[in-house]
Formats: C-alpha cells, structure tokens, sequence
C-alpha cells in the first residue's frame, strides 16, 4: 500500500464520522524505487488531502531507511520546482507498508494489511 | 437332438425390435419340462440318480412319444391349443434340449407374425408344462403311462422366447441385449486394461458338453468312488477346463489376445451354459454365426469331448457392472441407487391403467427452458425442513411447495397457512393478462420464467383430458403445485396420493429430463405398467389410475424404454393438484403475481420501505446467494481465471476508451477490479487506479506478476504478454504493486468525492436484489468528485445471435468449469506426484492449513475430495473438471438507466451495449 493509496482510504465501520486519515501502524515497510512521473505526480497533487499526507509520513517515518528528501509541511501554492516535486512522487509512490494495520480514528477499528493489500471488509455488526 | 444337424443361425427378438421378415416363425420354449421330482421319490432310492436319468431319457430320447404328443397337441388337436389360448398351430416342434430345467424345445410357424402372436399368449396366459401335457395321449408308451399324469410335469410358466434367423435387427453392434447381464466369475490370468474391456462382447454358450458323455463318464467313476457327482470333479480343474475351451475357440480371436472365459456361480452347472469374452464385436458375431446349432469336439484331458448342438447368444454388460466393477477396482463402494437393469417399458405394453393420460409435447421447448432456468435458478424458493413419510429427516429430493404445503409426516394438506415457516408456502403464481399460446411462448423466449409457470398453471386448470374414454374433462380448482427435483438415480416410493387430501386428476409435468413411471395395481400389485414420460410432456392420473394403482419412480440411474436404455437426467417435476378441505371441497386457491415468490408471510412483496433511498441493513449484508455463489467461486478459481482470462487481457473496447478519455493525472476507483485486468489501461493514460474487490484470491493475481512480462534472464518484453497488459517501462513500479484493498461494493472504502472517475465492470450483475444493485451505484457516485464520470458494464439478457451464451431467465447460475489443477484447496493433491515441482510454500494462512491430508483422505475418490472442500460445487467426473456455479443477474434493456433515475446526483450521459453487454457512462453532478 503507497501513501497515495492511503489518502484515499476510509473507514466505513458504523457510527464513524469522517473514518479518516486511517491512522498506520506499520510493522513492514520497504522502499522500492521507480521512475519519477512528473506529469502523474502534478495531476495527483491537487486532490490529496495534504495533511493526511504528512501525518502518513510520520507514521511510516521510523520504518524508512534511508530516510526521505523532506517534503514541505504545506502543500506550496502554484507552480512547485522539480527537486520537491521529486520529493513527493517519492514519498507518495515509492513507500509501500506491507504489514500492518490502518486504524479506523473514530472507532479504533484496525484493519489488517497483509502483504500489501488492506483489508477493508467490514463485520456483520459494523453495517 | 433334431436340432443338432440345423444350420440356421438363431437370435432371440426381444418385444421392441421390429417383426422378422423371413419366412418361418421360430418361438424357443425354455422351462422345467421334466417330471416332477415327487414323481422320482416313489421309486426306489437305491439308484435314484440313475433312475432319474433313465426317466429322463425315456420320455424325451428312447421314445419320441411326448415329442410327439407335444406336435399332435399344439399342431394338430385345434381343440387343445385353443383351450390354452394358443391362435396358431405349429408347424413343427423340436426339442433341442431335454434337459432340465433347461429343455428347450422350438416351435416352428407359418410366419413370424404368427410367432409373435403366440408367443404373446404365451406369456399372457402363463402357460405351463403341465398344461400342455394336460390333454395328450401317449400313444403305445406302455410303460410309463402308469406313472404318468399331466401333474407330474412342473406347474411354472414356461418361458417362451421368440426368435429369428436373422442375426440382428441391425448390423450395429450397439443393439445387443438380451435380458440378464451375466453373473460371472472372471477366470482369465492376464489383466487386460480397462480399453479392451470396454471393447469386449459377451457371447452366451450352452450345449458345450453333451450332457450324455458326462453322464456315461458319471456312470463308470460311480462304480470307482461310489459316492460325489462327477460332474463335480470334472469341473475340479475349471481352470484347466477353460483354457481348453479358449484353445477351441482360439481361432475366432482375430486379436491375438486371447478370449475370455468366465465361469458360472453355480460351477455343477457349467456343463450347461458358459460366457465367454470376445475381444471385439465382429469377433462375436464371427462365433455367434459359425457356431450356432453346430457341434464341435475339443479336447480336455486327453479326452476328445463332444457337444451338443451349441446354442449361442449375444450379452451385453449392463452400465451397472461395469461401473461398480470399475468402483470396485478403485476400491469404492458402489454408489447407492444402482439397480438392477431396468424392465423395458414395451414389457408392459398390453396393460391399460384406466384414467391414464400422457399428453407428449405438452410444453414447447422455450418453455422448458425458462421454467427449468427459474426452477433451478438462484430464485427457486425451495422449501425449509421439509418431513418425509417415514419422519426420519429431511425428503431426500428437493421440494417446494406453493398454494398450500403438502406435510410428508401426516401425509396431508396443511390447510391452515399461518404458521410460519412451515405452512405459509408461497401462493401459487397466477397471470396479470389472457392466457394464449402465443403470449406465453413470447413469455417464455424473453426470459419471463414465473409468467410462463403462473400461464401453464392456468392452460392446465383448462387443459381438456380425455383420460377413461371420457372426454373434455377438465380440472378447473389446481390449487396446489408441487415442484419436485429429482437428480438422476432418486425416485420416489410407491404411493396413492391421499385420498383425503387431494381431489381426482393428478397432472405432472416433466422437465429437462424423461422418466419411466411404474404403476402398480393397488389389489393386485403383481399387475404393473411401465410409462415412460418424456420431457415436456403432462401425464394425468385420475380415476382408477389415481386411486385404484399405486405410482412410483424406481431409484435408479437409467430408465429403459422401447429397448434403449436411457440415462436418466435432471428431472424436475410440476405437479398440480386439488387441496380439498377436510368436507371435500376444494381449498380456496391462495395466489399471487408478486415474483418471484417467497417462503414466509412477506410473500406477497414490499408493503414497508416504498422509499428507496432507506436501504436498510439487512439489504447491505452479503446475501447467501452472493456469499456463496459469487464470493466463495471466485475465492476458489482466482488463479484460474486470471491465467485464462485475466492475462489474455481481453478489454471491453468501451471501457478502454473511457479510460483513455480521462485526462492525464487522474486517480480512478476500479470497483470490483477482480484480477486488475483494466489497471494497464489506466497505467498507459497516464492515470492512477485504485482496485477494490471483495475476493482476496483474486486481488493477490494482480501482484506477483513481475517475472511473467520479461523474456527470462533478459530485460526483452515478451511476447507472449498480449497488448492491453504491456505497461511502458517506467510505469512497472505500478504494475509491479498495484494499489489494491479488499472491500465490499456496499461500503467502498474511498473518501466522498475523491476519485476522478469510477469503473464498475461485470461487478453489478453479481449482486441479487434490486436494493444492492441501487447501493452500489450509490456508492459510486458518493465516491467521485463532482463532474467526474462512472462507467458501468453489466452483462445483458439480451446476447448477439452468434454468442455462445444465451440466457433462459434473468436470474441464472451461470457454471464455471474450474480443472483441479488450478484449485487451491486441493493443493496436496497436485502435488503428491510431483513433489519436485517449483510449488512455493503456501502464502496465505488459509492455503497452509489443508496441508497434509491423512491416510484416509489418500483413499478418499477425487470427487469425494472436491465436494468436501467445496460444497457448492459439482465435481464433473467424465470431464474431470469442478463446476462452480455462479449467481448473475442479467439486465434487460434499459434496465440500468431505470436504476440509475433513481439516484440522486447522477445524470446518464451515454448508454449502450457492447459484447453481450449493457454499459453506462454517469456523470456526478451533486
């Protein structure tokens, strides 16, 4: 699971306000670089929840090594130079949590993550 | 022995082959035409054996007197022959074989026809030896007259055979049966594998040995050992005895491979009759034709024998034998519901069950189809804990219920509908418009499956009988139905439907699949008829047939009718009744044309929540069908289905399109993404996708991909990969992890208004209620930003001419034919003979954990195996596949854009169809 897929999840369990940002818990993490996509990572950028963004990175932070080129607090305003850009792509796409758990901040549900995949299905009693 | 110097080559008919056309008619008499045994005692008991052969001998051999009386009586003395209700004299009688009970005697007419004739009387009147010699003057024959009555012959029927000269009816070799598959013991060394044996005929032998040369042989070892027939010790050495037999018959062997000889239970009575195995139908027919009526001479230890006059018939092995022979062989019991070969229905032909009718073709096909896509379909209601007869369980069949519920424990009518789950059946199902025939095959062509059953209800109720030479009946107040499947081999026992319960005419419909009925005479049950009742057709019993015999359907697997043994298939049963009450009059008709119809006291349809935005919970919740029809199938056949037909990469072209429409640098939710097959063609414009789908297995085939797009050891593509799955270079990072989560459609896990467009792609017509079906588009539309677009794809009722598919109702189980190899669940299984594959270790916790089996799950049958793991599924055992059925909802025109009027938020942009589906593209407008 990437960070960029992270921005996109929620917690739909019963009785949950926004179900979101999920909070990781992360066990594995790894690192796998790829190609930067800059026409891709411009086109993201708007729609992230950029909060969410940071609070994932911090979450992960301890399990990445090397550690990441620092990405800005806030999401600059019109046009972002290369080398942050670059930042981001690489925080956003090449950090993968492999084990591990998402946690719901409204009912402290946890959702595993296993090899990659989370598993988002929700109990009888949670529909 | 008159018939030893015949050359003609004789061949039982049996009741179903067409009349012979040569010109004598032969019968062959088979019976105990021998005095009676009481008859023996009263001589001396000193030489009993000899006496009895001397008798024997006397009255069939030194004189010629009762053959003679046997011509007189049935040539000659019209009076006598016409006192046993025989139409026809004889032209000639010989006995071709005096001894008993094996006497044979023939019978010679003046043209087959007449045989048959005779034949028939026959059979019809019983008639006995001792009828026959009840009338007869013995003439000169002094010396036994005294001893002699005509009761001293035996009083069984005698079995009259009708044959001809002509070796078969047709050259096929198909068309050999005679009555009784062989009861043997092999008795050949080598083991011929399981092709040759299905190529092997049997050919019936009798006369091998002259019953006068064991019996001199008898006479002088009596004078030696003094006691022990030696018959007995001739036969010490069977196996000696029968290789000198296959020495004899060597030459018609045109294999090489030997024949098979296979000894009788009763080995006394080798002597009489023998089977052997030929090892191909020419080969058969070879001996059959050479050796009918002659004599030969072979030799067993050192001495010359010589037979009689051999006699010689075609067998054939029943179904039965050989396939419990097989199960036999692989050391499983054989299954249950194997019987004996089934009577054939032209054995009862001259029995009339009064107030029967068989109405043939009473259903066209089309309506065949849709009522049996209905009835065995995800929709078919069938009835909860329902009590058999003998109130030990569930009625093994399946069985459902509507107007009122018939109670197997108190065998009546449960007239009091109120209790729930129990007699609150669904009411039966009636038409909104006119009944026509035209209306209801329209019906029945556009999938209307509970129309077509609420029409052949009502075109029953004014079907006109004309059972019982009575004409125009008609049985207007049918107020109960009854739906009975039977898989091939269940039956159902002999029964009177209660008197009590249900009034006069009975009427069944079958199904998909004909059946032989038997009916018993209820004062007389030896009195019975086979009827065969072919799909589509309605029989009636009313009257005599309703209340004076019993019906049943035998458990068994084939059904044999006019001689051609039928395998039996499904059959799935309507019956229509009339529930009286407890004074006799018929049960209002309780009915409905609320579909499809339910079990409980909600049937009747959706009083509350007429507001369709408030899906309630219950609705959000897996349904059974859905749990395990489409989440457990796909678990099961993910690898399977993403090797043949997730990486054959075969795209809707429309969807392809939308996704290329996008603009460059949008994230896409690919709802139900499965194996991820569209992920390449978001990737390649530029664009993010994010699958869901609630199968695990199958979200875990779209990683692990990696190897499979390069040459091995090289960085070329390859090329095997087709066009649609190839990623450019830099976007492997994508391929290689794709940002997949398990979730349910219900409740897709994506903020409100995030994505930029949605797909939903063969996901809508896996879900079973029109209230999943609204959510799901809900969901969609709650998950993408305003402006953003939805495309959905969902498959169509309607499919193109050419189309391999072809739907018979809306709601279907569509098979998916899985092959084991592929099956996770019988990982071991795979891998017990070839423990050195490159089997990886088991991943996911669910594989490890059906790791080893034990010793007795090694000598479990495969597909014993398979329906343990996977319940829902069938195992096919002739094609070796596991057939899974899936649950679809198939869409009719305009039947997505109606769902989608509903839905606030959300305006329909472009509809169409592609490939056998109904497609949609929604724009988000909230």
């Amino acid at each position: 699971m990437r960070l960029l897929t992270h921005n996109y999840l929620i917690s739909n369990v019963k009785g949950t306000k926004e179900g979101y940002p999920l909070q990781i818990e992360a066990e594995e993490v790894v690192i796998e670089d790829s190609p930067f996509d800059q026409e891709l990572v411009t086109g993201i950028l708007p729609k992230l929840n950029y909060e969410a963004v940071i609070g994932a990175l911090h979450q992960v932070a301890d399990k990445v090594e090397p550690k990441p080129a620092d990405i800005p607090e806030k999401l600059p305003e019109g046009e972002i130079d290369t080398a942050t850009l670059e930042a981001l792509y690489h925080v956003l796409f090449n950090i993968h949590v492999i084990e591990g758990h998402l946690v719901c901040p409204d009912t402290g549900r946890k959702f595993p993550i296993k090899q990659g995949i989370p598993n988002m299905i929700l109990h009888e009693d949670e529909i | 022995m008159s018939g030893a110097s015949q050359k003609q080559k004789f061949r039982s008919v049996l009741p179903h082959e067409p009349l012979p056309t040569e010109e004598n008619g032969f019968l062959h008499l088979q019976g105990g035409f021998e005095p009676k045994k009481q008859q023996d005692k009263k001589k001396s008991k000193d030489d009993g054996a000899d006496e009895k052969q001397n008798i024997k001998d006397y009255y069939w051999k030194e004189t010629t007197s009762l053959e003679q009386a046997l011509v007189n009586s049935l040539s000659t003395q019209e009076q006598h022959y016409k006192s046993l209700h025989i139409p026809f004299p004889a032209q000639a009688v010989q006995v071709l074989d005096p001894s008993p009970p094996f006497t044979k005697i023939r019978l010679q007419y003046q043209s087959p026809e007449q045989a048959h004739q005779v034949m028939i009387a026959w059979r019809k009147y019983k008639i006995t030896p001792s009828q026959l010699f009840s009338n007869i003057s013995l003439g000169d024959c002094d010396d036994i007259e005294n001893n002699w009555s005509s009761s001293a012959f035996g009083s069984h029927a005698t079995q009259a055979t009708m044959i001809t000269q002509i070796p078969m009816p047709q050259s096929s070799a198909s068309a050999w049966t005679r009555s009784n598959p062989p009861k043997f013991r092999r008795l050949l060394h080598e083991h011929n594998d399981a092709k040759e044996r299905s190529e092997t005929r049997y050919v019936y032998i009798t006369g091998l040995v002259d019953p006068n040369v064991i019996d001199a042989d008898n006479d002088e070892s009596n004078e030696k050992d003094g006691n022990g027939s030696e018959e007995e010790s001739f036969w010490k050495q069977p196996h000696a005895v029968l290789e000198a037999i296959r020495q004899k018959f060597k030459g018609y062997d045109s294999s090489g491979d030997g024949i098979e000889t296979f000894l009788n239970k009763k080995q006394n009575q080798l002597i009489r009759s023998l089977h052997i195995g030929m090892r191909s139908a020419s080969d058969a027919q070879k001996i059959v034709q050479a050796l009918q009526g002659q004599t030969v001479v072979w030799e067993y230890n050192g001495q010359r024998l010589q037979s009689d006059a051999l006699f010689l018939d075609y067998v054939s092995v029943t179904q039965r034998s050989v396939k419990k022979s097989k199960a036999r062989a692989d050391g499983v019991e054989p299954e249950r519901g194997e019987a004996s070969r089934p009577d054939c229905t032209s054995t009862t032909a001259s029995i009339e069950v009064p107030g029967l009718q068989v109405i043939e073709n009473y259903l066209t096909q089309a309506q065949e189809e849709v009522l049996m896509a209905i009835l065995t379909g995800p929709q078919a209601p069938w009835a909860p804990n329902q009590q058999n007869m003998s109130q030990t369980g569930d009625v093994k069949r399946k069985v459902q219920h509507y107007g009122y519920v018939f109670d197997y424990k108190t065998a009546d009518v449960l007239r009091d509908r109120t209790e729930p789950g129990h007699s609150d059946c669904p009411p039966m199902p009636t038409m909104d418009g006119e009944l026509t025939e035209n209306g209801l095959e329209e019906d029945a062509k556009t999938g209307k499956g509970w129309e077509v059953l609420a029409g052949v209800v009502e075109k029953t109720r004014r079907c006109q009988f004309n059972a019982n030479k009575s004409t125009g009946t008609t049985y207007p107040n049918l107020n109960q139905l009854t739906i009975n499947y039977y898989k091939p081999g269940e039956g159902i026992g002999s029964h009177v439907d209660t008197p009590p319960a249900f009034g006069d005419g009975l009427i069944s419909i079958s199904l998909n699949g004909g059946i032989v009925m038997e009916f018993r005479k209820v004062d007389s049950p030896s009195t019975k008829k086979l009827v065969y009742l072919p799909p589509r057709s309605a029989v009636l019993m009313s009257g005599p047939a309703r209340y004076e015999w019993e019906h049943m359907i035998v458990t068994r697997r084939t059904d044999c009718h006019n001689g051609q043994v039928l395998p039996r298939k499904l059959r799935v049963s309507l019956t229509l009744r009339t529930a009286l009450t407890l004074e006799g009059a018929p049960l209002p008709l309780v009915e409905s044309n609320k579909f499809p119809p339910v079990w409980g006291s909600q049937s009747g349809g959706d009083d509350q929540g007429d507001n369709s935005n408030a899906i309630t919970t219950a609705a959000l919740a897996t349904p059974a069908t859905e749990r395990d029809h489409v989440h457990a199938v796909y678990d099961a056949i993910a690898t399977q289905w993403h090797h043949t037909r997730g990486k054959r990469g075969v795209l809707w072209p429309g969807a392809t399109q939308f996704l290329q429409r996008l603009p460059r640098g949008s994230v896409v939710a690919d709802v139900g993404c499965g194996d991820g097959k569209y992920f390449p063609a978001v990737w390649e414009a530029g664009s993010y996708v994010i699958g869901t789908d609630i199968s695990r297995p199958l979200l875990e085939t779209a990683f692990g991909v990696a190897g499979e797009h390069t040459k091995p050891n090289t960085s070329e593509p390859n090329p095997n990969i087709p066009e649609t799955r190839q990623v450019n270079e830099h976007r492997e990072g994508l391929r290689d992890r794709p940002a997949v989560a398990v979730a349910d459609c219900m409740h897709v896990p994506l903020r409100t208004s995030s994505v930029d467009a949605a797909i939903c792609i063969a996901v809508m017509h896996h879900l079973s209620t029109p209230e999943r079906r609204v959510r799901c588009i809900e969901e969609l539309v709650r998950i993408v930003q305003p402006g953003g677009t939805i495309n959905i794809q969902a498959w169509a009722m309607e499919q193109e001419q050419n189309s391999r598919r072809r739907f018979a109702a809306p709601d279907v189980f569509v098979p998916f034919n899985a092959q084991p190899k592929y099956l996770e669940k019988v990982e071991w299984n795979k891998n017990k003979n070839n423990t050195t594959s490159d089997s990886q270790p088991p991943e996911s916790g669910k594989k490890a954990s059906e790791e080893k089996p034990d010793a007795m799950e090694e000598q479990k049958s495969v597909a014993e195996l398979y329906s343990e793991q996977y319940t829902k599924a069938d195992y096919d055992e002739r094609k070796g596949l596991v057939v899974f059925q899936r649950y679809c909802h198939m869409y009719r025109k305009g039947e997505l854009e109606q769902i989608i009027e509903g839905i606030g938020g959300a305006t329909l942009v472009e509809s169409g169809y592609e490939s056998g589906n109904h497609f949609v593209i929604i724009e988000v407008t909230k």
